[in-house]
């Protein structure tokens, strides 16, 4: 009877263990993390009675935490990629809608000044309208700046995050370290501190969501955490730190950077997967691309104004000052090149545009191995695209030539010394540094500084062209060309000595004009539009003039400076004519902004879609490892049905023990 | 799918589906009140640059337009000057033929010429014209001040030959104005310029040359020439010489009104020209219509009623005569060129309008949501919302715990 009593506690004692665990199950049904746990009894050991083996009862053996760890380990995977892709897509969908808008977006305000050079064109004289294309350049150039602003402010969110995240990470990472002393006092795998394990899972789910990382279970049960390609985060009970500092080579932008006990090391181009490993993803790829892309249009803009604003002449009839301030001012310059302070050499080089159509969108690399042994990268695709020794005295690299649109100018006794690194960034600041030079409307150059005439006594039926400056794309070839010192204030007289022959004449004195030296002559087949093209002395085209008809002998044409032109259009014109010229490589303003959003429009799209699947995947590995550890209450109330009717079949148990001792002791009485 | 559910994943996936399908209609709702299909570049990539592209053709489109509707708007107004010009030319020209008449006495005449004097300055008002803007139309490149300025008795031409143009399409540029070099001074001629040498002694004066015999002229007349008078003999002769002097090209006497005629041309000296005075005769070139109606005018006024100024009054008459048609014939000749640019302007216009048709039309089928579908999509995610919403409440609301008591 003391064995049925027995065998009844150790029922009711296993029942209450599993009521308990239980309802310890219902209760953490919604705890984040949380393992359903399940009590695995076992029967006590038998006796043996000499007929048989009798048995004692029931005792639990283990209270089992129900995990798969594959599915544990691909809930993290899925959610490191997930967040990754979910951030760049949140960044990318700024940026989108940034570049696409009617109201913040580059191409209404070009389209505006466009259209009102335009009109300009057919008044030139009037002021208001020239006011107004002052005004919509004003506007474009602000437009310029505001979207740097915008680019600036997203990238210094992103950096804003960086150092939120890492801190993060890097609080995270010291629970988890402390987790695994705590599951390593109290038995480590031997014993199965469950709800431990279960935070240090969860944690380190929540770390996958900030970067992605790689965990290796030792077997005392602590877990080591690895991110990037192999960095240590966690060892044991001790944990690195994660944190966001300014880059080396490029200060505006922060990297992240781990300690390791005393040593530090830049991982931000091996991290990948979790929201550091999108956004570090992002700022190296499109975002600075993006700025690099805004600069040149605006760098390229800005020359090929600038260039058709002097080539003509203002209401003043002075010639044409900068429409925009000028791309290699000294300030804009120096500032294409960022010089990291641990550089040992002095020299800050500087940068000048030479061709803004071959610029392209890529930063560059410039690093010494000597002091006068120089590479340049182009970083966008690692091409070393120039390098040499310095000779003594040069002052550009490359010497006397540009590489994709640019030069480096360096001191002439340049003091640079081995490792020493810079950044060349020809094209990043532009759309910062665009800005009005020009202040009052009557300096917009909308006439052309030199004007044709015809000679009233000509008897044959030749023309001239009203004349048109050489403009900086796309001058069309010239039959003949003429070189002819301060060709803009230099009257001359073109003569016919034949029907096809002609000579150009010094009519300075109309009354008396002077063959120059060496004579001048041409010859022109009549009834075709013959090009003639004067340059300057040193041979730098000028303007170009169009002999055409059927002149006689004798007929006299003359090329005077456009004085007092001021209903002269012919700038104004070319200016508007700037909006579909291929300035940026073979593709003209609109063009290669309306590239830029069609690539980012790209770029978000395919994230966006990328984003689904591994939502799709990540709700997919959600669900295995709820599948397997969640708490289903239905099964919970099953079993506190099941476990009750243990309990009080085992106290049954203990009354029937009573009762029979009871009937032995009445048997007694 | 696995085969244990537990009570996150219920609720999870239950409200996951509601979640998106409020997405979806969300969207569908957003596209349908902007009624736009591609609302950022990154619902339809290749769409929004083409987007871009078709709105900047667009914007050209209308900017085109205005330009041919200003463009027009010059052409119509020099074109109207022109026929003022022209209505004006004709004046003169009765003017002319009526100072011809004979029997008129030299106050008659001055009486004709006060008339042509104020039509001159008249005609000096329309070659001034200003546009709205108050540019003078016929100025060249110096629209800011006025291009005919009287000088002596007629006008000097101040402008230049410069020619506006505006872009009306991507390739095509109209231009705008005409210089009143071309219109009132340059005007070809088919009369010779002659003049007479300022040391000359006697009172000889001579009236332009005309063209005698075309065919002959074109083949023999080279010009300039010399005409010398020689008085020294007994009856009065002439010579004329290629300048620089060659061998002569004719001689013969001098009577005074007599027409000479040598290579196709005809030239009339008239008076008493002393011994070695000289005529210069040119090959045809240009007249400017101030100068020739300021001569007439100055004829006019001073011609007498003696013989030989009636000689000098009919040469005078009929080099204006000439002169006018040819002046009449240039205008002419300008307003067809002004009329073919109206054409082109309207021809451009309807080109614009048509390519701005399909412009909208392809905008329209890239960027513009499809209602009818849009619609039926939208039913079809609320059907499926409702869906979620239902079955996500019956579903949670079943469990076993309300079975136990």
């Amino acid at each position: 009877m003391a064995d049925i009593l027995n065998i009844g506690v150790t029922g009711l004692s296993a029942s209450q263990s599993a009521l308990t665990t239980t309802g310890n199950n219902i209760t953490n049904a919604n705890t984040p993390g949380y393992s359903r746990e399940r009590v695995v009894l076992q029967p006590q050991p038998q006796q043996y009675l000499g007929v048989g083996y009798i048995g004692s009862g029931v005792k639990v053996a283990a209270v089992q935490r129900i995990v798969d760890q594959f599915y544990v380990g691909q809930l993290r995977s899925d959610t490191s990629t997930f967040n990754s892709l979910d951030v760049t897509a949140t960044q990318l969908n700024q940026l989108d809608s940034l570049l696409a808008d009617q109201s913040t977006g580059l191409s209404p305000a070009t389209q505006q000044l466009f259209s009102d050079l335009q009109q300009a064109s057919q008044d030139p004289t009037s002021v208001p309208t020239r006011q107004v294309v002052l005004s919509d350049i004003g506007s474009l150039a602000q437009r310029f700046n505001t979207l740097y602003g915008q680019l600036q402010a997203q990238g210094q969110a992103v950096n804003q995050r960086f150092t939120d995240l890492s801190s993060q990470a890097t609080s995270l990472a010291q629970n988890i370290a402390q987790l695994n002393q705590s599951i390593l006092d109290q038995g480590g795998t031997s014993t199965s501190p469950n709800s431990l394990l279960d935070q240090r899972e969860e944690l380190l789910r929540q770390l996958s969501e900030l970067v992605g990382v790689k965990t290796v279970e030792q077997t005392d049960g602590m877990v080591n955490v690895f991110i990037g390609s192999g960095q240590p985060l966690v060892i044991g009970n001790t944990a690195n730190t994660l944190s966001a500092v300014p880059s080396k080579t490029d200060p505006t932008q922060q990297t992240l950077q781990l300690s390791v006990g005393s040593s530090s090391i830049d991982v931000t181009s091996f991290v990948t997967g979790g929201q550091l490993g999108g956004l570090a993803a992002f700022q190296s790829g499109t975002l600075n691309t993006a700025f690099n892309t805004l600069g040149r249009i605006a760098i390229s803009l800005t020359d090929a104004m600038n260039h058709q604003q002097r080539l003509g002449v203002d209401l003043n009839g002075n010639a044409g000052n900068n429409l925009f301030t000028d791309i290699n001012s000294a300030s804009a310059m120096s500032a294409r090149v960022l010089r990291p302070a641990t550089n040992t050499g002095t020299d800050q080089p500087s940068v000048f545009i030479s061709n803004p159509s071959a610029l392209t969108t890529s930063d560059y690399q410039l690093s010494f191995s000597s002091a006068t042994a120089y590479t340049l990268t182009r970083a966008s695709d690692g091409v070393a695209v120039a390098s040499g020794t310095l000779a003594a005295g040069q002052t550009t690299i490359p010497a006397a030539s540009s590489v994709d649109g640019f030069q480096i100018q360096i001191s002439a006794t340049p003091t640079f010394a081995s490792g020493d690194r810079f950044t060349i960034q020809p094209t990043r600041l532009g759309a910062q540094n665009i800005s009005v030079a020009l202040q009052k409307p009557e300096e917009l150059a909308f006439a052309q500084p030199i004007r044709t005439d015809t000679n009233t006594a000509n008897k044959g039926g030749g023309i001239i062209s009203q004349g048109q400056m050489v403009p900086e794309y796309q001058a069309p070839v010239a039959a003949a060309s003429f070189n002819i010192a301060n060709p803009l204030t230099q009257p001359l007289l073109i003569r016919y000595t034949s029907a096809t022959a002609y000579q150009i004449l010094n009519n300075a004195n109309p009354a008396a004009p002077v063959a120059f030296v060496p004579a001048l002559t041409g010859t022109i087949t009549p009834g075709q539009n013959n090009i003639v093209q004067i340059n300057t002395a040193a041979g730098v085209p000028s303007y170009q003039i169009t002999l055409a008809g059927t002149p006689a002998a004798g007929d006299q044409f003359t090329v005077t400076a456009n004085t007092g032109g001021s209903s002269d259009n012919r700038n104004a014109l070319a200016l508007a004519g700037l909006n579909l010229t291929q300035t940026i490589g073979r593709l003209n303003f609109a063009d290669a902004y309306g590239q830029m959003v069609a690539d980012i429009g790209a770029k978000t799209a395919a994230v966006k879609n990328n984003r689904d699947a591994a939502d799709t995947l990540l709700t997919q590995s959600q669900t295995n490892r709820d599948s397997v550890s969640a708490v289903n209450l239905d099964e919970e109330a099953a079993n506190l049905i099941k476990y009750q009717q243990t309990y009080q079949a085992s106290a049954q148990v203990i009354s029937i023990a009573r009762s029979l001792f009871t009937s032995l002791l009445a048997a007694f009485q | 799918m696995a085969d244990r559910v537990s009570l996150v994943q219920v609720f999870a996936q239950g409200l996951r589906g509601i979640l998106s399908a409020q997405v979806a209609v969300g969207k569908t709702q957003g596209q349908l009140s902007s009624g736009l299909r591609v609302t950022t570049p990154a619902d339809d990539p290749a769409a929004a640059a083409q987007i871009l592209q078709l709105d900047q053709t667009q914007a050209n489109i209308d900017q085109y337009k205005k330009n041919i509707t200003g463009a027009t708007n010059n052409l119509n107004m020099e074109d109207s000057s022109l026929s003022d010009v022209s209505t004006l030319l004709t004046r003169v020209r009765e003017l002319s033929v009526q100072a011809g008449d004979g029997t008129l006495t030299q106050s008659d005449r001055q009486a004709i010429a006060a008339e042509l004097s104020s039509r001159l300055e008249e005609l000096a008002g329309i070659a001034n014209t200003r546009d709205a803007n108050g540019e003078y139309i016929f100025a060249g490149f110096q629209g800011q001040q006025a291009p005919f300025v009287q000088s002596g008795s007629s006008y000097s031409y101040q402008g230049d030959t410069g020619q506006r143009l505006v872009q009306v399409s991507s390739s095509t540029y109209v231009p705008v104005n005409d210089s009143g070099k071309d219109i009132f001074v340059a005007v070809p001629s088919n009369r010779l310029p002659t003049s007479a040498t300022a040391t000359n002694t006697g009172n000889g004066t001579i009236a332009m040359g005309q063209i005698a015999n075309q065919n002959q002229f074109s083949a023999q007349f080279v010009g300039p020439y010399a005409v010398t008078i020689n008085t020294a003999g007994p009856a009065p002769t002439y010579q004329i010489d290629t300048i620089p002097a060659g061998a002569p090209v004719a001689t013969g006497n001098y009577v005074s009104g007599q027409a000479i005629q040598f290579n196709g041309a005809q030239i009339d000296i008239v008076g008493t020209p002393g011994n070695g005075d000289t005529f210069t005769v040119g090959a045809p070139a240009t007249q400017d219509v101030f100068a020739t109606v300021s001569k007439l005018v100055q004829g006019l006024k001073s011609l007498s009623d003696s013989a030989s100024d009636k000689q000098r009054l009919t040469d005078l008459i009929s080099e204006t005569l000439d002169n006018v048609d040819s002046a009449q014939t240039n205008i002419s000749t300008v307003q067809a060129k002004i009329g073919a640019r109206l054409n082109t302007l309207q021809s451009t216009s309807d080109l614009q309008d048509g390519v701005g048709l399909v412009n909208q039309q392809v905008l329209s089928q890239v960027r513009d949501l499809d209602y009818a579908s849009a619609i039926s999509q939208l039913t079809q995610q609320n059907v499926v919302l409702q869906a979620a919403q239902q079955s996500f409440a019956k579903i949670s609301s079943l469990t076993l715990f309300d079975f136990i008591h």
